[in-house]
């Protein structure tokens, strides 16, 4: 018992230790919160956990849209993973360790209901130049934005038509900017080897990309 | 250096993981090699264009969602229809739920005895129908006084958690006084095998259902009170709940 408060102690002293000002404190505060949350949330404390969805809702929410296409069925698929994540959050013995593990949640949803969807043929009905991407967080000039959603809407297919191991690498890493560790946490793959799959996803994302520049 | 090393560390490069030494070394051969030079900047554009996308923000009924479904559904429905999801699977499906619910449904009867047993027998019990304030303040128990620091400031990173512990049974004690549950905590922690999550003006102990005998026992010298509470973690079937109020002695 000793030696568990001690570790978790030493782990938040260790993110604490390993931090710049800016917005390393910003995730040191969130962590913070995250630990109160989850455990106000353990004790049966509703508006922990709508706070808990407010903090988390836009990561796992890009993360689905990345498997499912469409806004309607990502939100649908967003709720099933939140509501499975109040029913499992009793049994999470590490509350620094959240984010992590609804990531790791979150992904056995998505590729859960990926391939049920697979099956079900949604995706050849469902073209992927059809994906209906939502108003964005940020705004700019029409002009810039339609080239932008145009070049937008590309990347999204390359990443579509990856295998599935590195498209996953792809999304933690540059669309959900998890750190290598945090990538390591939810895979459960050493750090050596997140680094090596990284390199090969993003080298097969560049060659799709030129693949895809160069034909006409 | 060779092209192939040079491209293993492209991801690295760009990341800025690599050290003074490799980063001389890989320049040095992006200085020499045409290819590796053109194939470094393809990675570089591609990973811009990656980035770019930015985050969608989640609709706005996502939370009214979730709420609806924690309502409406539980654990077993959503089973249900994953398993139904494909015709092919239904038979087979069939016979499994009829064995699940055999062995879900018989040691669901024999876990409430014990419950009630304890509540019965833990020290002096009566019952009262007054409602118990809302848990939603985290308060820390400080390890060296042995008090409660109710600043909810502090995260409470105290959290006595022993391994490989799978609890079936949450007891929730409730007290205003914090002399009572300073008491009551400092027994509780003589035990290794329970989880006790401090919370504001009591406590929460998970426990497996072979402890309840236990538990009885360190109850014994409490005065307790028996009282209606809505139910805390309903989201997971395999939890029952118990409340209780410590009296001031």
């Amino acid at each position: 018992m000793e030696l568990f408060s001690l570790t978790m102690c030493l782990m938040v002293i260790g993110v604490l230790l390993n931090s710049s000002p800016g917005h390393v404190q910003q995730n040191n505060d969130r962590l913070a919160e995250t630990i109160e949350l989850v455990m106000a949330c353990q004790a049966g404390n509703r508006q922990a956990f709508n706070r808990l969805v407010v903090l988390y809702q836009t990561r796992i929410y890009n993360l689905a849209l990345n498997y499912v296409k469409t806004p309607e069925e990502a939100n649908d698929l967003v709720q099933d993973i939140f509501v499975t994540t109040y029913r499992s959050l009793p049994s999470l013995r590490e509350p620094p360790k959240f984010s992590a593990w609804l990531n790791q949640l979150a992904l056995n949803h998505c590729r859960n209901r990926y391939r049920k969807l697979q099956r079900s043929g949604f995706f050849t009905s469902t073209s992927t130049d059809d994906i209906i991407v939502p108003e964005l967080l940020s705004s700019d000039t029409p002009e810039h934005n339609m080239e932008r959603d145009e070049r937008i809407k590309m990347v999204r297919k390359v990443i579509a038509s990856m295998p599935e191991t590195e498209k996953e690498i792809i999304i933690l890493r540059d669309l959900q900017e998890l750190s290598y560790e945090e990538i390591s946490d939810t895979l459960g793959l050493p750090l050596g080897t997140v680094k090596s799959k990284l390199n090969r996803a993003r080298h097969t994302f560049k060659n799709k990309i030129k693949h895809l520049l160069s034909t006409p | 250096m060779n092209c192939t090393t040079t491209q293993d560390m492209f991801s690295a490069m760009a990341d800025g993981e690599l050290n003074t030494t490799d980063v001389n070394r890989f320049e040095n051969h992006l200085a020499t090699c045409h290819h590796c030079k053109q194939e470094w900047h393809f990675f570089k554009e591609s990973l811009v264009w990656l980035q770019e996308i930015e985050p969608v923000a989640a609709p706005t009924n996502l939370l009214p969602g979730i709420h609806a479904k924690l309502e409406r559904t539980n654990p077993i429905t959503d089973w249900l229809r994953d398993l139904f999801g494909s015709p092919l699977r239904s038979l087979s499906s069939l016979t499994a739920i009829g064995i699940a619910i055999f062995f879900w449904v018989a040691p669901q009867n024999n876990t409430n005895q014990p419950i009630k047993n304890i509540v019965a027998n833990a020290g002096d019990v009566t019952r009262t129908r007054s409602p118990i304030p809302p848990l939603n303040t985290i308060s820390v128990m400080n390890r060296s006084s042995r008090t409660w620091e109710d600043s909810s400031s502090t995260p409470p990173y105290h959290l006595l958690v022993p391994p490989a512990l799978t609890p079936d049974i949450a007891i929730t004690v409730h007290s205003t006084s914090r002399e009572a549950r300073n008491r009551l905590y400092q027994r509780l922690s003589s035990q290794n095998r329970w989880r006790t999550h401090p919370v504001k003006g009591g406590m929460i102990i998970y426990l497996a259902q072979q402890d309840l005998g236990l538990l009885q026992h360190t109850l014994a010298p409490h005065r307790l009170t028996l009282a209606p509470h809505p139910p805390l973690l309903n989201g997971d079937r395999r939890l029952q709940v118990v409340s209780l109020r410590l009296e001031a002695q």
